[in-house]
Order: C-alpha cells, then sequence, then structure tokens
C-alpha cells in the first residue's frame, strides 16, 4: 500500500507530536522529581545571596564607624598582593586605609603597610576588613555562613528615615549582622556581635574618594601591592 | 534464567571483583594514613574507613542532597552539580541510611548494573568476543575507581547503557525514560542523543518505514531532561543562570578559545602536576576511539565520544577530563579491538588492574 503526500505528512505531524509529547512528559517529571524531593533555600538566605551578588561586583567601599565617641572613617579596594617569600603566587586582597594606616587582608593572611610589607597575627586585621565593608573579606564571611547553610533571620528595621532589612547570621559562636535595602540588597550597614562593636555604615566608593593621598603607594609598596579599584 | 548468568557469570565476577579491589584500596589508604593529601573540603567526613572515596565533589552532592541547592556568588557553589545522584542519596537517607552508606550503595550497585547493561549494549553491535573484553576492560579500567566514590558516574553509565539497550531493542518508551534520568545525572549524557537518534533512524530504515515518534521522542528525552536542571534553579533560586555561574565560580568559562588556554594552563607556573594524568587519558581516549572505528563503531557514537571529551577542554582546562572520558562508551570497544587476541588481553587486564589500585590509593592527593 502507498502512502499520498498528505499521508506522509499526517504520519510526520503525528510523529513530531508523539515526540515531542514524550519529551515534554519525561521534562516534566524530572522537574518535578527535582521540586519535590530536594529542599529550597530560605528566602532570607537567597536575600543574603543577593547581597553577596552586589558586594562581588565592588570594588572600593567606604565605612564610617563610631569608636569611643570619635568619628572613624576607612576605605577599603579590592587589591592583589605578592609575590612575598611565604606566598609566590599573587594573591586577591582588601586594601584598607584607616586615617594614615594601611592593612592588607587576605584569605590567607593580613599584611601592614608600612615603609615595608609587615605580616600580622591574628584576627583582628579580618575583622577590621568585615567591619569596614571590604567587598571581599565581607563577601567571604556571608559566604561562609551560606556554604554552611547557616539560618538567615530577617527582620524590618528603620535607619536613616526608611525602611531597611536587617539580615541576621548565626553558627555557633560566630554572628554577623548586615543591614540591606530591601529593594537593591545594598548593605548600608553592619556589626559583629560578639565584639560589641557598634554599628559601621557602608557607602559605595566615588571616584574623588580613591583619589586620596593615603591611596598612593611608594614604588616599592607598589611592586607588591596594586589596586584594582 | 540460568544460561543468562552463565553467559555472564564472568562479566560479573570481574565486576564485583573490580569493586572489591577498589574498596580494599580505599581501606588500606585509610588503614596506612598513606598517601596524606590536603585536608577533603567542607562536609567530607574522614573518619570512615571508605571516607576517601566520598571526598572532593562526593561532599558537594552531599550537600546537596542534605540542603538543596543555593548559588553562592564568588564562590565555587554547588548548582555546578547536577541533580539525580543527590535525589537518589536524600531518598535512601530518608530511609535510614547515612550519606556516606547511601552513596557507595548506589555507586557500586549501579556499577556492576552499568557494567552488565553495556555489555548487552556491546553485543548487539559487536561480535561477542569484542563485547565481553570491552565490559572486562571497562571494569578494570584505571579511572574506574571513579564509579566507586559517591559520584554519579556510574548511576549514569547504568542509565545510559539501559537507555541504549532498550534503543537497541526498539522499546522506544523505556530507552526515553532511562536517557532522561542518565542526562539529569550529568549533562555529558545529552551527547547520546545522537547514538539514539542514529539507532532510530537505523531501525526505521530496516524496517523501511519512517522512525516513530516514540523514537524520536526518546532521543530528544535526555536533552528534554537537560534543560529542566536550569529551570528548576530558576524556580528554586530565582536564577536561571545559576548552573553557569557556579561553573565560572569553578573556573569552567566555555569559551571558543578554551582549548588554547586549556593547553597554556600546563605550562603555568605552580599548575598540578596532575593535570597531565588528565592529558594522558585524554590522548588515550582519542587513541581508543580511532580504534573503535576499525570495528565498525559508527560514526554518531564516536562524534558523541570526542565531543564528550573534547567539549570540556574549551572550559580552558583538562581537569577531570580523565573522568569524563569514563562515560565515552566505545572507548571501550576500541581498546577490546586492540586487546583481543588472549596474549595481549590478560596482561591489559593485570596492568588495568594495578593501575585501578594505584589510582584509588591517589584519591586524597587530586580530584579525579
Amino acid at each position: 500500500m502507498t502512502r499520498g503526500k498528505t499521508g506522509w505528512i499526517r504520519l510526520a505531524v503525528a510523529s513530531a507530536a508523539t515526540a515531542a509529547g514524550l519529551a515534554a512528559l519525561l521534562a516534566g517529571a524530572a522537574f518535578g522529581l527535582q521540586a519535590v524531593t530536594l529542599p529550597r533555600p530560605s528566602v532570607n538566605q537567597l536575600l543574603a545571596a543577593k547581597t553577596l551578588h552586589w558586594l562581588t561586583a565592588q570594588h572600593a567601599i567606604k565605612s564610617t564607624a563610631f569608636v569611643r565617641g570619635e568619628r572613624v572613617s576607612s576605605i577599603c579596594v579590592n587589591a592583589t598582593i605578592g609575590p612575598l617569600h611565604a606566598y609566590p603566587k599573587r594573591l586577591h586582597a582588601s586594601l584598607l586605609v584607616t586615617g594614615d594606616r594601611r592593612l592588607v587582608e587576605t584569605r590567607f593572611a593580613s599584611f601592614r603597610l608600612e615603609s615595608t610589607v609587615r605580616e600580622e597575627d591574628g584576627p583582628l586585621p579580618t575583622v577590621q576588613a568585615v567591619l569596614a565593608g571590604c567587598p571581599r573579606a565581607l563577601g567571604r564571611r556571608i559566604g561562609r555562613f551560606l556554604d554552611d547553610r547557616a539560618p538567615v533571620r530577617a527582620e524590618h528595621v528603620f535607619l536613616r528615615g526608611a525602611t531597611m532589612l536587617r539580615l541576621g547570621f548565626r553558627r555557633g559562636h560566630s554572628r554577623l549582622l548586615v543591614i540591606v535595602n530591601p529593594r537593591t540588597f545594598v548593605p548600608v550597614a553592619v556589626r559583629i556581635p560578639r565584639l560589641r562593636t557598634g554599628w559601621s555604615y557602608l557607602a559605595l566608593a566615588k571616584r574623588h574618594d580613591l583619589d586620596g593621598p593615603e591611596l598612593r603607594l611608594s614604588p616599592q609598596l607598589r611592586l607588591v601591592v596594586k589596586e584594582e579599584a | 534464567m540460568t544460561a543468562w548468568l552463565r553467559e555472564r557469570r564472568a562479566i560479573l565476577a570481574v565486576a564485583i571483583g573490580s569493586r572489591v579491589l577498589v574498596l580494599a584500596a580505599a581501606a588500606a589508604d585509610h588503614w596506612l594514613h598513606w598517601p596524606k593529601g590536603p585536608p577533603p573540603p567542607h562536609g567530607a567526613s574522614t573518619s570512615h574507613t571508605l571516607s576517601i572515596l566520598s571526598y572532593w565533589d562526593g561532599a558537594w552532592y552531599r550537600t546537596v542532597a542534605d540542603h538543596g541547592y543555593l548559588l553562592i556568588p564568588g564562590r565555587q557553589s554547588d548548582p555546578a552539580f547536577f541533580p539525580l545522584f543527590p535525589i537518589v542519596l536524600r531518598g535512601l537517607n530518608g530511609l535510614g541510611l547515612s550519606f556516606l552508606t547511601s552513596g557507595l550503595l548506589v555507586a557500586n550497585v549501579a556499577f556492576v548494573v552499568g557494567i552488565v547493561a553495556f555489555y548487552e549494549v556491546s553485543r548487539r553491535l559487536l561480535p561477542l568476543d569484542v563485547a565481553k573484553t570491552s565490559a572486562l576492560l571497562a571494569s578494570l579500567f584505571p579511572m574506574s575507581f571513579v564509579f566507586s566514590m559517591t559520584y554519579p558516574e556510574s548511576l549514569v553509565l547504568a542509565a545510559l547503557a539501559v537507555a541504549l539497550v532498550f534503543a537497541l531493542d526498539g522499546r522506544w518508551t523505556l530507552s526515553a525514560v532511562a536517557g532522561a534520568a542518565a542526562a539529569l545525572g550529568r549533562p555529558e549524557a545529552i551527547f547520546f542523543a545522537l547514538p539514539l537518534a542514529a539507532i532510530a533512524i537505523g531501525r526505521a530504515r530496516a524496517s523501511g518505514r519512517v522512525a516513530g515518534g516514540r523514537a524520536i521522542g526518546a532521543a530528544f528525552a535526555p536533552v528534554a531532561s537537560v534543560a529542566t536542571f536550569p529551570l528548576y534553579l530558576g524556580w528554586a533560586l530565582d536564577n536561571v543562570s545559576a548552573w553557569s555561574h557556579a561553573q565560572h565560580a569553578w573556573g569552567r568559562a566555555f569559551s571558543l578559545d578554551g582549548i588554547v588556554h586549556a593547553f597554556q594552563q600546563l605550562h603555568e607556573p605552580g599548575s598540578s602536576p596532575w593535570l597531565w594524568r588528565d592529558v594522558g587519558f585524554c590522548l588515550i581516549y582519542l587513541g581508543l576511539l580511532a580504534s573503535a572505528r576499525r570495528v565498525g563503531i559508527s560514526w554518531p557514537w564516536l562524534v558523541a565520544s570526542a565531543a564528550l571529551l573534547l567539549l570540556p577542554l574549551t572550559s580552558g582546562t583538562f581537569v577531570s577530563d580523565a573522568r569524563f572520558g569514563l562515560l565515552a562508551l566505545p572507548v571501550y570497544w576500541g581498546a577490546a579491538a586492540l586487546a583481543r587476541r588472549r596474549v595481549v588481553r590478560l596482561p591489559v587486564l593485570v596492568v588495568s588492574a594495578a593501575l585501578l589500585v594505584a589510582g584509588t590509593m591517589t584519591i586524597p592527593l587530586a580530584n579525579p
């Protein structure tokens, strides 16, 4: 029996419909399987991830804190450091400038910049970098909480005449509070409650903030520290 | 049933025996505390005798099984890992098994099923002796220790081989289901849409009819299944690009000049010497594909396998290519074609088994 042109078209359409139907059915089942079996992150964890996403796109942030009633301003820019004796590869870093003090913080170690580069011991430099809103240091701290799937609390707070969102991270003894703009997820203040420090208020650094003399490094230091902003 | 088992007795024995070798080597590694590698990533247990089999990506699959996905910008995170294996782990964990036990059980049982199914595919395409040898070689292949790790490779091998057996038998709906499952385990499974389509067309030509809708659907099933993962991530994480963002954070950004970067990376100061293992296996796989052509393996199979091997290089690195190639099934046919004579086959199997043990022992040193 021979098949006419219409017959072939009908057969092709029927085959295509069956193929599409089968593929769609299986795709639906595959999607359903994932949706039913795998847990979803909490809404607050997703908010925190959005804040982190914003931080990863920043190169420089300025901050203001009140220490013993005195206003202390800092500026932090992304940088790289190396090669150094103990660290032969260049490391992603944050260059934190507070007054005339300059600190370079990395995931592995921190360094004080004076006439030379001197390694700093202890966790304090990292804490300072987090409180100064250094995009890398603060991002790393939030990222660690999210890595561990630490629960994130979110509360509405009133700050500078606007409603903001306070994200609270807690894992064991480690805690972090970040106030973010609820529409843009931009962090505006940060605090580490365990240290009994006050809030540090953050803002995006502008071009003229980066032109200050404190950010100009000596030719010798420029061989190991390079700003990325 | 007895006749069925008798024919496959040697294959089953070698498949199970190879897993005993891998588990014994992993246990020896644990007891001897040798070799000592970097500390395993977060979440990986070090206390269990078989802990090393859950290192590296195994810890990430466990995290997904336990907590689900979360894209963490600027950091390596879990949306880079496909969902089938964590779904199975989660299911078994719900029945009371630990994640480690579930992972090892699934990986090793699926491997044995996968080898038998692979033999079934092989005997439908090749002479019986080549089919048998290819199954034996696949069992003892030096990199096949990965099939015993808490990785999805063995589950994908089993699903893929089952999909191909069903396709060769003309049971298209079952083939589509198995193909979709394979693609939910690892994205490489979509390359096998090509041989599936070729099988559908070949069967249709042989019967003098056009390929039916279910046959075409079976070829498209892996593609449809892969597409659901970004859609799921879009639903769960509000980010349909989460998979590609996560891949980027893992250093896998696909680009046209990626292969050039992959070669450049080999000469970068501080690059891991283990990269050369991946390069070596990549070359071996390509050689074995050429050998598979000589025993009459058709182009769709070879193109799918070559894509599986070469496409990851466009991400700028050879890292893990030795592992990715494990799913290029024609590689084992090419090896069997070379080791067809008994005088060659036996030494090859013995050397493979020795390298398999050595490979297992090196798990703590480098991510396969």
